[in-house]
């Protein structure tokens, strides 16, 4: 008997074995690499909620917009119509936000564990101190995010702890957003300017982010003026115009900052689209000074961080022959729509390029067939073959959006001339002749309004801001009845997944789709 | 010694049954030296090297399944074999393709199958000359998009076994069975004794045959009948958009290629021939001797699928002291196999999809030219096996040793390439290696005591048991190779110039989890004149897949015996009448390694399309498991507690042998997944505290229906078992569970299907149903969802009667495994012919048709870029009645053709004629008689030649272990082949 005790006993050890895909929570938040996969983790996280069933698009492009189902009936028809209790699957998982909340979660957990790592030496304070504004700053795009889709979201701000079942019901959307707004208010000053470059905050947090430098990392890491023009989105968002147009207002006048710039005239044909246009990879075009995406979840091709599925890339909707073997694109634009959207020749986004008298590829490949092929994106990772690997990332806000913030903020404002002059800013930049309607009562300038928003549709198309944008007109003009009862009896809203309701029953529907 | 009898009992009953056979190792009078084999038959007892493990005796005539007939059979797996041989054992072969996984389940479904992972855990432990076989953990499927088919070559493990090469088998399932063998037997357990050494007379054996197989008949039609089908749909609802969006394959009737003539069937049912070839050699002295088996297999199915196994088997015993037995034995089998070329399977591989716009036509040649394809594409499959053992009796006394050292390793290696032309113009290679290990020690002693009346008998035992599993695989996929001919590498132009040296778009996977099992017994046994046995066994297991402070488990194991007969006179008609009980509680293995960690942080940025997605910016991200839920803090041994009572009857002589025993298994602490609040972020937890019950009868019966020695000889050989299992608890008194398409609710099945049910169409607005009288006394029409219904919808029940369809009106309804099963084998010998036909059924369950619904759902599944619904070549054919179905509006936003419904619930039962085998044998005639041979067969075998089913579909057996049918498996073929036994 004694023998076999001392085999139990040997054996007892023999039992210990590592696991070698996953480390226990006790030994985590522990070293600098921790902090620096735990940071990565929720950006990955954000990015997964936004790319699970091309969502940003469908939350932000599809609904009353621009593009066109090319197949009758099917889930993409439904959203564009704006029938968001059919029952397709694929609307049931858009209308579940746990993906979004794994990724609050996420930063809860960051904020509340990253100090922790500090007990490494190579992990400096200023570094943790940057990371967790970080998370502060993605916690708030992600409930600013999710409140534009449901309105009134629960708002949770502790990490799940030990998976106790707590229920929280909805909190008002007003809430919400000015919890994102005093949040990103309070981080803004411990984020740098640029990630792994030369800082010109106050922090000085400059060299080496991470063991790369800013030409890698672009602003796939989000700073100082990431928060700036959140603001400004979420600012225009409430409604609050004054604080809109101050922040737009900021981003531009310190421009010099920010490392990114307008896409000029003549480079509207290879950054605006093309196969390396300004959404490829970490958005530094040919290797340059420019990240043109301020706001953006890049995928990382030099690490080929992208999937055959396409999926989490514009391009897996909008693409066909001749760029990838498929006879038609999932959607598209019709002829019709396109020549709502472009009307002067000049345009150099026009389909009729003026220069060469004839239909070009810059937004649309095949213009004269029934189906044009919507190519504005086409960043394929290999151009000479129909391999289906993209490398458009999921875009979120440019410089001529905030920059178009600014125009709209001033419009409500009441300073029609600045509005004008921004607004020509952009014009001119596409080849468009300036233009001015003078006068100064409200009702004289609606149509510099409709022109703003129109320049808005045709700059940002397909980045998944159509929809939102609709909902701002809408708000401030108030002319369309049906856009006004979506507005006052919150059908601008998704609905909630019965799932989530099942899951937590303080959730209740949101009226309209009740 | 108890052992010693159980053997001597095991030998003599073996003697008898063996002779019994025609196919077995031959009447002992024609043996050349009848006096050498009486002499060492004493020692060939002692090499009767594997007994039954069980703490009882068991009447071998019930506890081993019949052979003969599979062994005459075009079969490749085990649980070919087995299926319809014993009592309390299903199994399910759903797919006819050779070398396909297949499944089993002893007493029922004990854990809810939600994934293949879950099929996995829930396998019988299966051990060939008492060595474990290493099981399947499902590793990979974690970094997989569908779960069709395992990557890597995906070969049933268990088709490593020959037929020929194998004695008996058993299949345990009571606790007095399994004691012994504890947790990695916890699901039941299949004892296969390989076919032994023996000293005596050298023999030679030759096993042969060839055959082919028989084309199904199917009706198939083309683009034609498709339109006849869907046009009505568009006259009734579609709007002038929706008909000009009709797929041009199905309106184009100038087209050739689906409107010509729908001849695929000659080209994807071709017949290419099986067989079989082994050789055996059986020799040596009273001291030593060996076995040598070898021989070549090959299986094969339509579409150009097949699977060769080359096998060897090398058995040495040695006797080198009196007291000292040494028994060895080493198998080493080589399998390939040639995969199916479906759409789905192969676009689950490369994780691409290309455009499905116009599917694979039915015209021969158009499908010739997508088969053309494949030219210059690989699919090579290839596993290599090595099982084997070496073990020590020392017979010391009253003392008895025993040591076993036993290894199984089984790699897989799959390499693909698909070109160009099959990848819309790029290209796909991948490459795979993985292996699955498994090594045990096993070390045992007995001692036994006896009164000087020997009416008392006390035999005292323990045993320890080391094993570790290791599990590992190296995948690498990548697309755009620099052409169809340089799969590979870059190639250097000159210099230092390469071409393409970084065009290769690669993704590499690699994971390896590694697991203990530390398990001790002490047995205690006691006996009374042979009348009243009761044996007490207490286990302690340690394994390493639990958290640090629950992983070892003390459980016992009680068992007893009672031999009625003993008491009665021998003259009467009674020659076995025994009761037996046993009861016991196994603790049961997670494979998953991730629970014996707590709470945890691992890669979880990828999502559905991109599962294993893992950086952002290039750095890997770590984050904790929201997609696979939360994980406790610690969990213990989930465990099952067993009991079962049974008794043995046999009358005259044990001419009609008859074993009945109910049983009742009690699953508890299982993991299941529950619902957390989304605002979690969590999908689930992984709560313990799940039990599941599984209760039923099986019976055996075996009967020499006619013995005449001249005449005609009939043994039937019956099996039948029920099936009922109870979702009987739930982790915190939880009435029910949803866990994706599946729920589970205590006091229900858990193998239920959860649908609407169907109550008709809308056909007018009249039609639509109202809810409940409101306070106002109004009534609402009834909503699906939030969604109005409208003409052309379906009506589902509203079971809770609140004005609202959803998910909550959806009921349990049906079972996807048998309620009753089992299999009739029927032995008629008339002098030299032998008839052997086998019947097996399965009733009371019920298959979900995801075939006809997606055909009915075409408009969402034509555009769908769900692979689900990528139609195969096999499109093309009739497979049901469309006028039966309702005419809904297949455009509506209710899915009136959804699958989670009654109206695709069909009745599964079936009962086939699994083999029908006639053979005579000629060594016995007068032409042959001189060649002194034991035994020379002469045999035509019918496999699959009838199968009667109230389900009009197709094969009911062909569903997927949700008991969903997709029509897209192989059949299980006709074939007929002719074979040869030679024994001399």
């Amino acid at each position: 008997m004694g023998f076999y005790l001392l085999v139990l006993t040997a054996c007892n050890k023999k039992l210990d074995i590592e696991s070698s895909a996953a480390s226990p929570r006790t030994a985590m938040w522990q070293t600098y690499d921790d902090a620096k996969a735990g940071l990565v983790g929720i950006y990955g996280l954000t990015r997964a909620a936004l790319a699970e069933n091309n969502a940003h698009w469908m939350y932000g492009e599809l609904r009353k917009g621009d593009f066109t189902s090319a197949t009758k009936g099917g889930y993409l028809d439904a959203i564009i119509g704006n029938d968001l209790n059919k029952s397709y699957p694929e609307i049931l998982q858009l209308t579940n936000w746990r993906r979004f909340y794994a990724a609050i979660d996420g930063c809860n957990t960051f904020i509340e564990n990253a100090e922790k790592c500090k007990a490494d030496l190579r992990y400096s304070a200023l570094n943790c101190k940057v990371d967790i504004a970080q998370a502060h700053l993605l916690r708030a795009f992600n409930y600013f995010y999710i409140s534009r889709i449901w309105g009134d979201v629960p708002l949770i701000v502790n990490a799940t702890k030990d998976g106790n079942t707590l229920q929280v019901a909805r909190t008002p959307q007003k809430q919400v957003l000015s919890f994102c707004v005093s949040e990103i208010r309070n981080y803004m000053d411990s984020l740098p300017t640029e990630f792994g470059g030369s800082d010109k905050s106050k922090l000085g947090f400059n060299g080496n982010y991470y063991g790369e430098n800013w030409n890698v990392w672009g602003n796939a890491f989000w700073g100082y003026y990431q928060c700036v023009a959140l603001l400004a989105e979420i600012y225009a968002w409430m409604g609050d115009y004054q604080n809109a147009y101050n922040y737009s207002y900021k981003f531009a006048v310190e421009l010099g900052k920010t490392r990114t710039k307008f896409i000029e005239t003549s480079e509207v044909t290879s950054l605006l689209a093309g196969t390396r246009s300004v959404f490829y990879s970490n958005g530094i075009p040919n290797n340059g000074s420019y990240c043109y995406q301020v706001l953006a979840f890049p995928y990382r091709m030099a690490n080929r961080e992208s999937g055959p599925s396409g999926v989490g890339h514009l391009e897996s909707l909008t693409l066909a022959n001749p760029y990838v073997a498929r006879n038609r694109p999932d959607l598209y634009i019709t002829r019709d729509t396109i020549s709502q959207m472009f009307y002067s020749v000049n345009d150099a986004r026009n389909p009729y390029q003026f220069e060469f008298k004839n239909y070009g590829t810059v937004y649309f490949t095949n213009y004269y067939n029934a189906i044009p092929v919507f190519s504005k994106f086409r960043n394929m990772e290999y151009t000479n073959s129909p391999f289906t690997i993209f490398g458009s990332c999921i875009p979120i806000a440019r410089f001529e959006g905030i920059y178009l913030i600014r125009a709209e903020a001033q419009y409500v404002l009441g300073n029609y001339n600045d509005a004008w002059a921004v607004l020509n800013e952009i014009r001119k930049r596409r080849g468009l002749n300036p233009w001015l309607v003078s006068g100064s009562k409200p009702e004289d300038m609606r149509q510099l309004l409709v022109d703003i928003f129109l320049e808005r549709r045709r700059e940002l198309v397909g980045e998944g801001n159509r929809w939102y944008d609709q909902v701002r007109f809408n708000k401030i003009m108030r002319t369309d009845p049906a856009f006004n009862e979506l507005i006052d009896r919150g059908g601008i809203y998704w609905p909630v997944a019965q799932e989530v309701m099942d899951k937590n029953p303080l959730i209740e529907q949101n009226p309209y789709w009740k | 010694m108890r052992f010693r009898i159980i053997q001597l009992i095991c030998v003599l009953f073996s003697g008898l049954w063996v002779s019994g056979q025609a196919w077995g190792q031959g009447d002992p009078e024609a043996e050349d030296s009848l006096v050498k084999v009486v002499n060492t038959r004493r020692f060939n007892q002692e090499l009767q090297r594997t007994h039954h493990p069980g703490t009882l005796e068991v009447n071998p005539r019930i506890s081993r399944a019949p052979l003969a007939g599979a062994s005459a059979t075009p079969m490749i797996s085990l649980q070919q074999y087995m299926k319809g041989a014993a009592a309390g054992l299903f199994v399910k072969e759903d797919n006819g393709e050779p070398g396909t996984e297949q499944f089993m389940f002893v007493r029922g479904v004990t854990h809810p199958v939600f994934s293949k992972q879950d099929l996995y855990s829930i396998q019988p432990a299966v051990f060939v000359n008492g060595a474990p076989l290493a099981q399947e953990t499902g590793l990979s499927y974690n970094i997989q998009r569908f779960d069709f088919n395992r990557i890597g070559p995906a070969t049933n493990p268990l088709s490593i076994l020959d037929v020929n090469n194998i004695a008996h088998i058993e299949l345990l399932s009571s606790p007095a069975d399994l004691a012994r063998l504890g947790p990695l037997a916890a699901n039941g357990a299949l004892w296969v004794t390989t076919k032994n050494a023996q000293s005596g007379v050298r023999q030679f054996n030759v096993d042969t045959y060839v055959g082919l197989l028989q084309r199904p008949a199917i009706k198939t039609v083309n683009a034609a009948y498709e339109n006849n089908f869907r046009w009505p749909f568009y006259e009734k609802y579609a709007s002038d958009d929706q008909k000009l969006d009709y797929p041009v394959y199905v309106a184009n009737s100038y087209d050739p290629d689906y409107y010509g003539a729908a001849n695929w069937k000659d080209l994807y049912y071709q017949a290419k021939p099986v067989y079989y070839l082994g050789f055996g050699l059986v020799g040596g002295s009273e001291r030593a001797n060996f076995r040598f088996n070898i021989s070549d297999t090959r299986s094969h199915n339509f579409d150009a699928t097949g699977l060769d196994r080359y096998a060897v088997s090398f058995g040495i015993n040695m006797l080198p002291m009196k007291w000292l037995t040494i028994t060895g034995n080493m198998n080493a089998i080589r399998t390939q196999r040639e995969r199916n070329r479906n759409l789905r399977d192969r676009f689950a591989e490369t994780r691409f999809v290309p455009d499905l716009t116009n599917p694979v036509s039915p015209g021969a040649a158009s499908y010739q030219r997508f088969l053309d394809k494949y030219r210059g594409s690989e699919d090579r499959n290839k596993t290599n096996s090595f099982v084997g053992y070496f073990a020590a009796v020392a017979q010391l006394g009253q003392l008895s040793l025993k040591s076993q050292l036993s290894l199984d390793y089984e790699e897989g290696l799959r390499d693909v390439f698909y070109g160009k032309p099959l990848m819309d113009n790029t290209s796909f290679i991948s490459s795979y290696f993985g292996f699955n290990q498994r090594a045990t020690i096993r070390n045992t002693i007995d001692y036994q005591f006896k009164s000087d009346d020997e009416r008392h008998q006390v035999t005292i035992g323990a045993g320890h048991t080391f094993l570790t599993d290791q599990s590992k695989y190296d995948y690498v996929l990548g697309y755009n190779t620099p052409n169809d001919f340089i799969k590979i590498k870059e190639i250097r132009l000159s210099g230092s110039v390469y071409q393409n040296a970084y065009d290769i778009f690669a993704y590499p996977f690699t994971d390896k989890i590694k697991s203990a099992l530390s398990s001790l017994y002490a047995t205690l046994d006691y006996s009374f004149r042979n009348v009243v046995t009761v044996n007490a066994l207490g286990r302690y297991d340690g394994y390493s897949g639990f958290s640090k402070t629950n992983r070892w488990l003390l459980t016992p194991v009680f068992s007893s015996k009672f031999n009625i007969q003993e008491l009665l006179q021998k003259s009467g008609p009674f020659s076995t009448l025994a009761l037996k009980a046993s009861w016991g509680i196994f603790g049961k293995l997670i494979t998953d390694n991730r629970f014996r960690i707590g709470p945890q942080y691992r890669v979880d940025v990828g999502y559905s399309d991109e599962p294993v997605l893992g950086s952002y910016a290039g750095l890997a991200a770590l984050s904790q498991t929201y997609s696979a839920g939360w994980i406790m803090n610690t969990y213990g041994w989930p465990y099952s507690q067993k009991l079962d009572i049974g008794t043995e009857l046999g009358i005259w002589k044990d001419r009609l042998v008859l074993g009945v025993n109910y049983y009742n298994n009690e699953d508890k602490n299982m993991i299941v997944p529950v619902s957390l609040p989304t605002e979690s972020g969590f999908t689930y937890k992984q709560v313990q505290g799940m039990a599941v019950r599984n209760a039923g009868l099986n019976m055996h019966l075996t009967a020499d229906i006619l013995k005449h020695r001249k005449g005609l000889n009939w043994v039937l050989d019956a099996n039948f078992s029920t099936s009922h299992n109870t979702l009987t608890r739930l982790p915190y008194q939880l009435q029910e569970i949803e866990y994706s398409d599946r729920k589970l609710v205590v006091g229900q099945p858990v193998d239920a299907f959860w649908v609407y049910q169907n109550d008709g169409i809308i056909n007018q607005p009249g039609d639509i149903p109202m809810g409940p009288v409101l306070e106002d006394g109004s009534r609402n029409p009834v909503k699906f969802g939030t969604l109005e219904l409208g003409v052309g919808d379906a009506i589902w029940k509203d079971v809770n009667n609140d004005g609202v369809i959803n998910a909550r009106d959806k009921v349990l309804k049906g079972h996807s495994m048998p309620v009753y099963y089992g299999g009739l084998d029927n032995n008629l010998t008339f002098r030299n012919f032998n008839l052997d036909f086998l019947l097996f059924y399965g009733l009371g369950h019920r298959l979900l048709n995801q075939l006809t619904a997606s055909k009915l759902d075409f408009i969402n599944t034509e555009n769908s870029r769900n692979i689900t619904y990528v139609k195969e070549v096999t499109f093309w054919q009739q497979t049901f009645d469309y006028n039966r179905y309702p005419v809904y509006n297949p455009w509506s936003g209710t899915i009136p053709y959804r699958l989670d419904q009654d109206l695709f619930l069909e009745r599964a039962d079936f009962l086939k004629l699994r083999y029908l085998t006639l053979g005579y044998d000629f060594s016995k005639t007068g032409l042959l008689k001189s060649m002194k041979l034991s035994k020379a067969l002469l045999y035509v075998t019918a496999s699959n030649l009838f199968t009667l089913t109230p389900f009009k579909g197709g094969d009911p057996e062909l569903t997927d272990y949700q008991g969903i049918y997709s029509g897209r498996s192989l059949p299980i073929a006709r074939s007929y082949i002719i074979g040869a036994k030679l024994n001399f």
